[in-house]
């Protein structure tokens, strides 16, 4: 226990001195060009909560975005890395090259296209936030199912196990672990995608807020949305990194 | 004794990387009869067709030609009278031991409460008790080989297939579980085909020993062990009439390895410097 405290106040000090560091510099910076936390903090703090802000709402807005897309994708995503892993091989090695190019493709370059087919309301975003987090999600499940332990198959086949019992006990708790790793990968981007894709063509979310008080010259709120995003990306990947962890156990024992 | 398991002229090739119409033989002709509550073991060189023989006897595969009668009837696919644990033990790491015994039980389709008796049962005959909870990754090489075992047992097969399995555990250990083996073998009345890369292991446990030649792999000779039971393997080593078998295998391995090519060191005895004689 001690060691753990130990290990968490010595990680906390970079931390703590970058807003000190922060906090010092915005004394000396020019004027109109940075905040210090103490002042931008507290405005957020209440940003979030005030009537008129509304920042709360924005950051609901963008979750269900998120949600939506990366619900989505971790569907499609899942179903399609399983099955490409599993039982149709040959389909999977004549489609990887295509999937290598789609998954190269710079999703930030795709905006404006998406715009053209999906509108600027949310159906684009959500469409964005699916394309990028299809990619990862679908890309590690397939890794995983297509390294499925032969042996374990063997043993479970030798055991009279027909090939829904194979998928269910063997395929599906080896390639589990490997699912949370994907999703994690996938909220990660969905973050990043989500705040870019509200920047065009956009009138609510976390991005659209942040660029309205870039266009509005409150210093406060701009860099308070920019630390905002990053704690909710922050607690995002945590709950996923505990998921992942979770199910990750025998395998980080058993292949150590 | 009736037969249990007839193997009648079975062939398994595969083809040659490279060549289009040139194939392999794993096993060519290969016949063998083994009695209802027998223990057979097979020994052979590296590369004989162990394993292969194994898959086609399980079911995994399909031979070319020959089939695998059991009770008089050939065999389809896999199937629980047959259990096999194989090289390397495949428990299922994120089950634990009790997890891991109960799989055939869930394929066969027995009631949770049952199953969970059953497994109590093999957990103690096995003597894994306090550990039934744990993960494989967190037992012995030792005890996750009788948590393989127990596993096979559990949804007691009639025939017990073992391809190598002691092979990775250190000698007295692996003494230990031999003795247990046979007991258990006495105990349950079991037909057990037993392949092994030893000659001590092969001719302390069976009561006949199947030597086999390599490319094609065949039954090259079958030795007869009537060496008395009960027996505890690390004590009849010592006698001559076990000598004497070990003797003999040594020497018909020894002519299979010569009469099958290139020699490339697979039998523990054989191609060593050292003489049997001086091993026991």
């Amino acid at each position: 226990m001690n060691a753990k405290i130990k290990r968490v106040v010595i990680s906390a000090i970079p931390i703590i001195a970058f807003f000190a560091l922060w906090e010092f510099g915005a004394r000396f910076a020019p004027k109109g060009s940075l905040k210090p936390p103490t002042s931008v903090i507290p405005a957020t703090l209440s940003a979030l909560f005030s009537k008129k802000e509304r920042l709360g709402y924005q950051t609901l807005v963008s979750m269900g975005r998120i949600g939506a897309g990366f619900g989505l994708a971790a569907a499609v995503g899942n179903t399609l890395g399983f099955l490409l892993g599993t039982y149709f091989k040959r389909l999977e090695r004549w489609l990887l090259p295509f999937f290598r190019v789609c998954e190269k493709l710079n999703p930030f370059a795709l905006i404006p296209i998406f715009m053209i087919f999906f509108g600027i309301d949310t159906k684009e975003k959500v469409a964005l936030v699916f394309w990028v987090c299809l990619w990862p999600i679908l890309t590690t499940t397939q890794e995983a199912a297509k390294s499925v332990d032969v042996s374990l198959v063997r043993a479970a086949r030798s055991m009279g196990a027909n090939r829904f019992k194979v998928f269910r006990s063997v395929i599906f708790p080896f390639v589990l672990p490997s699912v949370f790793t994907g999703l994690k990968l996938g909220a990660r981007v969905a973050f990043f995608m989500i705040v870019a894709a509200e920047t065009y063509g956009s009138s609510s979310g976390l991005g659209w807020y942040y660029m309205r008080k870039n266009a509005l010259y409150n210093l406060n709120l701009l860099y308070g949305s920019v630390l905002y995003i990053t704690l909710l990306a922050i607690l995002l990947n945590y709950v996923f990194t505990r998921l992942e962890k979770r199910f990750l156990t025998w395998k980080t024992a058993a292949f150590r | 004794m009736p037969d249990k398991i007839e193997i009648q002229n079975l062939s398994r090739s595969y083809s040659k990387k490279g060549g289009k119409s040139e194939r392999f033989y794993a096993l060519k002709d290969f016949s063998l009869t083994v009695r209802q509550g027998e223990f057979v073991t097979i020994v052979g060189p590296s590369g004989c067709g162990k394993s292969t023989l194994l898959d086609l006897l399980i079911g995994l595969a399909k031979p070319d030609e020959g089939r695998v009668l059991i009770d008089g009837k050939p065999i389809g696919g896999p199937s629980l009278d047959r259990g096999i644990v194989l090289q390397g033990y495949a428990l299922f790491p994120w089950r634990t031991v009790r997890g891991n015994i109960e799989f055939g039980l869930e394929v066969k389709g027995i009631p949770k409460a049952s199953r969970r008796e059953m497994s109590d049962y093999y957990i103690k005959l096995v003597d894994l008790v306090g550990f039934e909870n744990h993960y494989p990754y967190e037992l012995s090489g030792g005890m996750q080989q009788r948590t393989a075992i127990a596993r096979i047992l559990a949804y007691d097969p009639a025939i017990l297939m073992m391809d190598e399995p002691f092979a990775a555990v250190d000698a007295q250990t692996r003494e230990v579980m031999q003795d247990e083996l046979l007991s258990i073998w006495e105990k349950t009345g079991k037909t057990v085909i037993f392949v092994t890369h030893s000659i001590e292991e092969a001719v302390g446990l069976a009561d006949r020993v199947a030597v086999m030649s390599r490319s094609p792999g065949q039954v090259k000779e079958i030795v007869d062990i009537n060496l008395p039971r009960p027996r505890r393997v690390g004590t009849i080593r010592n006698t001559p009439e076990f000598v004497a078998l070990f003797h003999r295998v040594w020497e018909l391995l020894r002519n299979a390895e010569q009469s099958g090519g290139k020699d490339d060191g697979g039998i523990a005895g054989v191609s060593g410097r050292i003489h049997p004689a001086a091993v026991i």
